[in-house]
């Protein structure tokens, strides 16, 4: 990648839309993540927050607008099906994009460190050795060194998540995209999968995290991004939208946290 | 449980040998008879078609099983639609009369298609033997069924376990082979157990076009000897003997790939 391109931001959102039938998610999102950012993206159940997340890893497919990821736009190639090659670029572009979801989303037929070390060793197609080093020293990173036997039914949700985490962060993404990863949580369990999460953005990973964690937000985000009916109806620094929102809607659904 | 039915059709056997008024009549399948010998070596000289047949049917069945749960979740509509058609057809039409359908009727069908493509194609099965139509009827059946079980197997793999793998970058082939199948075998394996014991037994049907398999041996030594009683039941003792194998091994593989 040339300089030019790190300059401009990683990932720009413009105007991007989807439906779902007559019911319209997302009525142009536009949003920047520069490198090192770790943006939260906060608003109410149902106003887009995930579907957005999903159209930028290419899950889910756009109707319209723009996704510049290192300023060239991948909107278009998950709109389209466009064959081998197509797919094949939407695989590559995913395994730089690392998501971690709601539900975890652990493969139960594989213990814990080999569901760390299977997109490596498949997608990254590193020997066994090097992707047990690596999804060893992960799992050390987020506190699970010593269940790397264990079946992920075996453990708590907060554990299964950190898993999760370390999966992601298998593939070296130069992105997180985390989508409420604490909301099936019990309200103890929360704590330790922030705590991950706040040693990540230490380390100055790109993150973008749909939360409802007004707290982790304020202390961990470097800009937060208020979304409503599909909209970013208000975006920069939490000091800003959280403490101080200028927006009416935004203040109503702050007033819920206080 | 297996050691219950195993126990109980052994009692229920030596409670008919023993209650049947004419005990001689027990010769006909005595070892210690040499006639009686002699019509044991017949009957059982049934499992060899007997286990070719079911193991074909039940190997090709799953072929047409897995394929058919693929073509119903093919992307094409076309392609859906004339697969669940077939699946149904199979399903709903008794196998016995697929079973005459296919040895009596399938050849007169392909004999009149001799000039077309298809006629042609078909030429080696216009004249089959018991053994093949009887293959071809009981796998298709068997493939009908295992269609079923094995697409509620594969879509009972929770979507976001798939979502997973494609937003790591695997593609949707070692998707499916490294995080779907391994999950939906053990969700289709008990159903699939299932169907392979229905084969074994529906394999008794090929006896009515004449396929000297287990039932088809009774039957004849029957006619000679008119000891219905006896030779009936060693006939249902042979099935249960099979039978017991088969699931004591699924027993063993279930154990085997089960989850924690």
């Amino acid at each position: 990648m040339t300089p030019s391109l790190m300059s401009g931001p990683l990932l720009a959102v413009r105007d991007l839309t989807k439906s779902f039938g007559a019911l319209s998610v997302l009525r142009g999102v536009s949003l920047d993540i520069v490198a090192g950012d770790v943006v939260c993206v906060i608003g109410a159940s149902g106003s887009g927050k995930s579907t957005l997340l999903r159209c930028l890893n290419l899950l889910e497919s756009s109707d319209s607008g723009r996704i510049l990821f290192h300023g060239a736009d991948i909107a278009e190639l998950g709109r389209s099906h466009g064959g081998h090659a197509a797919e094949a670029e939407r695989n590559r572009l995913r395994a730089r994009i690392g998501m971690v979801f709601q539900n975890f989303n652990l493969w139960p037929h594989m213990d814990v460190l080999a569901n760390v070390m299977e997109a490596p060793l498949r997608v990254r197609r590193l020997s066994r050795d090097e992707a047990n080093r690596e999804a060893r020293a992960l799992l050390d990173k987020v506190g699970l060194g010593d269940f790397a036997a264990a079946r992920p039914a075996r453990l708590s949700g907060g554990q299964q998540q950190r898993v999760a985490i370390a999966r992601a962060l298998a593939m070296v993404p130069e992105v997180m995209l985390f989508d409420e990863p604490t909301s099936a949580l019990d309200p103890e369990l929360t704590g330790e999968v922030l705590a991950v999460m706040r040693l990540l953005a230490a380390e100055g990973k790109t993150m973008i995290c749909v939360t409802h964690e007004i707290a982790f937000a304020r202390a961990v985000a470097s800009r937060v991004a208020f979304i409503d009916e599909g909209r970013v109806v208000e975006d920069g620094p939490p000091a800003q939208v959280i403490d101080a929102p200028r927006e009416a809607r935004t203040q109503k659904f702050l007033a819920r946290f206080t | 449980m297996r050691r219950w039915a195993l126990g109980g059709a052994f009692a229920l056997a030596f409670a008919v040998a023993a209650s049947s008024a004419d005990a001689a009549a027990w010769a006909v399948v005595d070892p210690a008879d040499p006639r009686g010998r002699q019509n044991l070596l017949f009957l059982m000289g049934g499992f060899r078609l007997t286990l070719e047949l079911s193991a074909l049917a039940v190997a090709l069945g799953v072929v047409l099983g897995l394929a058919g749960a693929l073509l119903l979740r093919s992307r094409i509509g076309l392609v859906r639609a004339v697969t669940r058609a077939a699946v149904e057809l199979v399903r709903i039409v008794p196998l016995f009369v697929l079973l005459l359908w296919v040895y009596y009727a399938l050849p007169i069908l392909i004999g009149g298609w001799s000039d077309n493509w298809a006629g042609r194609l078909l030429a080696p099965i216009a004249d089959m033997s018991p053994f093949t139509a009887a293959t071809l009827a009981l796998s298709a059946n068997a493939g009908a069924f295992l269609t079923e079980i094995f697409r509620a197997g594969i879509e009972g793999v929770p979507r976001g376990h798939v979502e997973a793998a494609r937003s790591l970058g695997m593609d949707a082939r070692v998707t499916f082979r490294r995080i779907v199948l391994p999950q939906a075998l053990r969700r289709m394996l008990p159903a699939t157990v299932n169907q392979f014991v229905t084969t074994v037994k529906d394999s008794s049907l090929a006896a009515a076009i004449g396929l000297a398999e287990l039932t088809r041996r009774a039957t004849e030594l029957q006619t000679q000897t008119y000891r219905p009683l006896e030779l009936y039941t060693v006939l249902a003792l042979e099935y249960l003997a099979v039978l017991l194998v088969l699931t004591w091994v699924a027993r063993l593989v279930e154990r085997k790939v089960r989850p924690e």
